[in-house]
């Protein structure tokens, strides 16, 4: 039986399950603001990145009433460390949501180098704090690095905190430029981006914004 | 078939209108719909802030209206987060597009699925809180993991069973065929015209598809209801991972009844846009399956093709949810 249209149906079904199917997973639960410091050496080369991620008001709430044990009504250091080692623990198999590449190449890091978390009394914000080496120190002189920090399941959406975002061990010596995500938009031109096994890719990396950083 | 080049025509027309919308609309086609999902996205970060808030108010003896205030920023937190992708809505529209049935019951079944949804958060995090204080944010991720896994494949399972049933016409149709193409050898051996009714044997499913005998017709509507039911539990038992923040918050604090009311608002909201997602889907569905069966495939079995269609694709919605629970190591802050 010559029948065009019976034949698309499940096309148009199968397509309109990768539009709705992919994304199915994926919208966040969870806003964090962002704070990036980069780390020089006297050569200035990077060799470190630091990340401060304050996390919305409801987490930032649910969190300082669910993590006091005790119930005595503050976060105590033990209380507090115990989030942070778990949650730092399970970050490095996620190559800390930190994704900083040079020429398109992604820069490994050798690991973490400490880490804690904190409650912000006046802010009343909950924050996660770590700071991660480079295995080998860059320059940035000839090329620029790009950072995007982002969840690649977009459970969480990580957003560059506004107005300064991006820091500098050397505040002179470097200046990120912040460019806007690629949005949603991106979805239906590139459906590898979430088709994309790897980790590192996935859904959540076409809603990270982009900073581009040069350092003199 | 004289509906054929007619078809072709419109088809035609259409790809063309589709490619001169991309080529006018290029090099970002779709910049409307991304921006509308940022907004969405803002909109959501800010009702995150606004149920923070609101709940830490309930604490807050100088204000009142707390608790009203509370659930009406989780109606609406609700409403636009069902806005924005998600799995219970992606089922639901491909369920209501797919198959034939009344608005009513597609209304119901959206949201009776967003009411799951809240109830399962209710109830873990309710328990939770009976046997322990503090941790509830722990123990409701470890749970949610695994009702997460029970939830796709639950999914998976009701999509496979919807795409038997829309297939079972179809094969049935396939058997006649079959048997009939014996037939044409008896015939002119009996020394009669070897097809004498080809087009009568199109027809028939059509009758079917339009004129449904009664008894038929009530059973498909029991068992429709509870299709939409088994759909409604399946998608549910994920609980929804805002409604648990609120309630560890709530229940932490002390404010239990507050909580489960914002819930109850949220699950509300969710239903109510995902409901009207669903009824468009299905209002649309005639027309396009009218437009379908103009061609040279009887109506009946364009009902069938679609039904077999929709099935798959909530069973692959399903699977691939199911897959990606297990893909990679576990998120760190679930």
């Amino acid at each position: 039986m010559a029948a065009p249209p019976a034949a698309l149906l499940p096309v148009l079904l199968l397509t309109a399950a990768a539009v709705l199917g992919g994304p199915a997973r994926a919208h966040p639960h969870v806003w964090i603001d962002a704070v990036t410091k980069l780390h020089l050496n006297d050569d200035r080369r990077v060799v470190a990145v630091e990340q401060a991620w304050m996390f919305d008001d409801l987490y930032s709430e649910a969190m300082r009433a669910d993590l006091d044990a005790d119930a005595d009504g503050r976060l105590s250091k033990a209380e507090l460390g115990g989030y942070a080692d778990k949650v730092l623990r399970n970050l490095a198999e996620w190559h800390f949501f930190t994704e900083l590449t040079q020429n398109g190449r992604r820069l490994d890091f050798a690991g973490l180098d400490g880490g804690d978390a904190l409650w912000l009394d006046k802010q009343r914000r909950f924050v996660l704090r770590f700071r991660v080496a480079l295995e080998t120190p860059v320059a940035t002189a000839d090329s620029p690095l790009v950072l995007r920090t982002f969840d690649p399941t977009y459970y969480i959406a990580i957003d560059i905190a506004k107005p300064n975002g991006v820091l500098f061990s050397d505040p002179g010596a470097c200046a990120a430029d912040i460019r806007p995500a690629e949005g949603a938009g991106e979805l239906f031109l590139s459906e590898a981006d979430f088709l994309d096994p790897d980790v590192n890719k996935g859904y959540g990396r076409l809603f990270a914004e982009t900073a581009r950083i040069t350092c003199r | 078939m004289r509906r054929g080049p007619l078809l072709t025509a419109v088809f035609l027309m259409l790809c063309g209108a589709g490619a001169a919308f991309y080529l006018l609309a290029a090099p970002e086609p779709v910049t409307w719909y991304g921006g509308l999902l940022d907004g969405v996205r803002d909109l959501q970060k800010a009702f995150a802030r606004a149920l923070g808030s609101g709940v830490r108010a309930l604490g807050d003896p100088e204000s009142e209206t707390g608790f009203l205030a509370l659930a009406g920023v989780g109606f609406v937190y609700g409403v636009f987060h069902a806005v924005g992708p998600g799995h219970g809505k992606a089922v639901i529209t491909t369920y209501a597009m797919a198959n034939e049935t009344s608005l009513r019951r597609v209304a119901a079944l959206a949201l009776g699925s967003a009411l799951v949804q809240g109830l399962t958060a209710i109830l873990l995090v309710g328990g939770a809180a009976l046997m322990m204080t503090g941790g509830l944010r722990a123990f409701a991720s470890d749970a949610e993991t695994l009702l997460e896994r029970v939830s796709y494949a639950a999914v998976a399972g009701v999509g496979l069973y919807l795409a038997l049933r829309g297939a079972r016409p179809l094969i049935a149709q396939w058997r006649r065929r079959r048997a009939r193409t014996t037939l044409p050898a008896a015939r002119s051996e009996a020394g009669l015209p070897a097809e004498p009714e080809a087009d009568a044997d199109f027809e028939e499913p059509a009758v079917c598809a339009h004129r449904h005998l009664p008894t038929p017709d009530e059973m498909a509507r029991v068992s429709n209801w509870r299709q939409a039911a088994t759909i409604a539990l399946a998608v549910g038992v994920r609980p929804c991972s805002g409604a648990v923040l609120v309630l560890v918050l709530a229940f932490a604090l002390g404010f239990a009844l507050s909580g489960v009311a914002a819930v109850l608002a949220m699950s509300l909201g969710t239903g109510l846009t995902v409901a009207a997602l669903a009824v468009g889907a299905q209002v649309i569905r005639r027309p396009l399956i009218d437009l379908l069966a103009l061609g040279p495939v009887a109506a009946g079995t364009v009902v069938a093709g679609v039904a077999l269609a929709g099935g798959l694709t909530v069973a692959a919605i399903g699977l691939s949810l199911l897959a990606a629970t297990f893909g990679g190591p576990a998120h760190p802050f679930a």
